[in-house]
């Protein structure tokens, strides 16, 4: 049924007579019937009511048509159209109820008036995607007015390449910049010419249309916004397993940064997309066998796929390890393998990557005098678990209390202690506790030098724990011991990635 | 009031020991430390150097 077809803001709702091929008549000239079929994809079956929003002004698209299409002899609509998805039918008399809409509301759509993609700037709900259902992701929101109606779009940011201004290279830097504008106020926004001409310093020949970019242009492109990015190659972290304790070394560095809750940059052969969530299998943790010497087991061997933004497809497609054997609109169409690097755009204030923590990690753990073996009998009486993650020291402390950290004594000290703006925790457990709860963590200054042996700030253990007194006060290191006379388990730290339900 | 006679929780000192009996101990840790880590760490460096050329090469488009 079509409500008010020829008004303003004409409501679809799909039946029996109504199905996603009127939409592209509904919402024509400017949606065409590709871009009918990746909606239907991306949401058929979910949605069951569009309110198309005609004469939208998209200020993305805005920026492109003053900056690039104006200057042509034959120019598209300067104006687009803005379409709204709910998960029930709804009338007309709902829209004034933003309440009762919001329980319904999965997002919106703009849809531009540009061959031969015309998918803009969009940002629906994961909970649209079943295949995604329990992954992780990271997500950001926004506010929107549907004709003074009030409401709120939760998601990732998704955009297609309109191959003119934007390929998938700037297409994917609009989806991560857009992320983090809409998540932090720090970050400006940045619309799709201005994602052009971040790199315009750094490039030879013209700009427009775009012919693609280099990856270290990428990260040229995020460090002109204010990240300090970092570049990884799997050329170059492929060492033997039995060697670095991790199946694949490259994949375990991607999924630490994704756990961070850093939505990050993953290059293929000529193509990029954006990575933000994984999919694990805990039901995995009770087969994990540690690799070569190593005493411990890691949490990214239970990663089974990366959720991510590909221009390409639709949003909230799975990365899996395996290449898929057909083209499915779920799926991205290569596998964690083919990955050949990725870019991190890593915080101003995070000095000491990942791999350089877990050095450390590796080396406290396994001491002779600070070990696990020798101060906590519960971690030594099973093979332990590490789950690896930056996180920031408000959020950590804004759950001390609701986690408990398994003593009194250690929640205390820990919200009495100066944190860092970042921290890198390793999180210690065991099998038969993850991922629900942990025993111990090891917190480190994400500010420090990797070459500086003491940056670290708390080692937990069930039965002791360890604080840097000096570093909290600014002085030099004095490490104090604290006896746990009684001690639990506690709640895994959740906060940097959201589950899907 | 110095730092040293800040405490990061009520009656720290009847809870607390140093975790090392003395400074030379301390130290010793230290130094020990610096040195398990530091190839693993020289490794790191050359592996981000020479991530950053291959990203030179790498065009997407």
């Amino acid at each position: 049924m079509i409500n008010g077809a020829n008004g303003l803001l004409p409501i679809l709702s799909f039946d029996a007579q109504t199905v996603w091929a009127d939409l592209a008549t509904v919402a024509a000239p400017h949606l065409d019937s590709q871009g009918a079929s990746r909606l239907e994809e991306a949401l058929g079956g979910i949605a069951h009511s569009v309110a198309v929003e005609r004469h939208y002004i998209d200020r993305d698209y805005r920026d492109t048509f003053s900056q690039f299409h104006s200057k042509r002899f034959k120019t598209p609509d300067a104006r687009c159209i803005r379409l709204h998805f709910f998960r029930k039918k709804i009338d007309r008399n709902d829209l004034s109820n933003s309440k009762a809409l919001q329980q319904h509301y999965l997002g919106y759509s703009v849809i531009r008036p540009t061959r031969p993609n015309c998918i803009g700037r969009t940002l629906i709900s994961p909970e649209s995607r079943p295949t995604i259902k329990n992954a992780s992701i990271r997500t950001c929101q926004e506010n929107v007015s549907i004709q003074g109606t009030e409401l709120t779009a939760n998601g990732f940011p998704f955009i297609s390449q309109d191959a003119d201004v934007t390929v998938c290279a700037q297409a994917s830097l609009w989806m991560l910049t857009r992320y983090f504008s809409d998540r932090y106020p720090l970050y400006p926004e940045f619309y799709p010419v201005q994602i052009g001409n971040l790199t315009r310093d750094y490039s030879v020949g013209r700009l427009f249309p775009s012919s693609g970019l280099y990856v270290w242009q990428l990260a040229e492109a995020l460090k002109q916004i204010g990240f300090e990015p970092l570049l990884y190659s799997r050329d170059q972290y492929s060492q033997k397993p039995e060697k670095c304790f991790h199946t694949d070394y490259f994949d375990h560095l991607l999924y630490t940064y994704i756990e961070s809750g850093i939505p990050v940059l993953a290059a293929f052969h000529n193509h990029v997309v954006v990575l933000f969530g994984h999919r694990s299998d805990y039901s995995l943790v009770g087969s994990l066998v540690p690799l070569g010497n190593c005493p411990f087991t890691f949490s990214s061997e239970l990663s089974t796929a990366y959720v991510g933004n590909d221009d390409n497809g639709t949003p909230y497609q799975l990365l899996n390890r395996c290449l898929p054997k057909k083209k499915s609109s779920e799926l991205i169409p290569y596998s964690i393998e083919q990955i050949e690097q990725f870019v991190v755009p890593l915080p101003e204030k995070v000095f000491l990557q990942a791999e350089s923590f877990e050095t450390l990690v590796k080396a406290i753990l396994q001491r002779a005098d600070v070990g696990y073996q020798q101060l906590s009998k519960a971690i030594a009486s099973e093979i332990p678990i590490l789950r690896l993650f930056l996180t920031n020291g408000r959020s950590f402390k804004k759950q001390l209390k609701e986690r408990g950290m398994g003593s009194t004594l250690v929640e205390e000290i820990y919200r009495n202690l100066p944190l860092p703006h970042f921290i890198w925790i390793c999180e210690i457990s065991h099998p038969a506790l993850y991922p629900d709860s942990v025993l111990g963590e090891i917190i480190w200054d994400a500010t420090r030098n990797a070459y500086e042996p003491d940056g670290w700030i708390a080692l937990h253990y069930p039965e002791v724990l360890v604080v840097d007194r000096g570093s909290a006060l600014n002085m030099p290191q004095d490490l104090q011991r604290f006896p746990i006379k009684n001690w639990d388990s506690y709640p895994i730290y959740r906060s940097n990635l959201q589950e899907v339900k | 009031m110095t730092n040293k006679k800040l405490e990061l929780i009520p009656d720290e000192k009847s809870m607390a020991q140093p975790l090392f009996e003395t400074e030379q101990a301390h130290q010793a840790f230290l130094t020990t430390l610096q040195e398990e880590v530091k190839a693993e760490l020289d490794q790191q460096r050359e592996a981000r150097r020479q991530s950053e050329e291959r990203a030179k090469q790498h065009l997407i488009f």
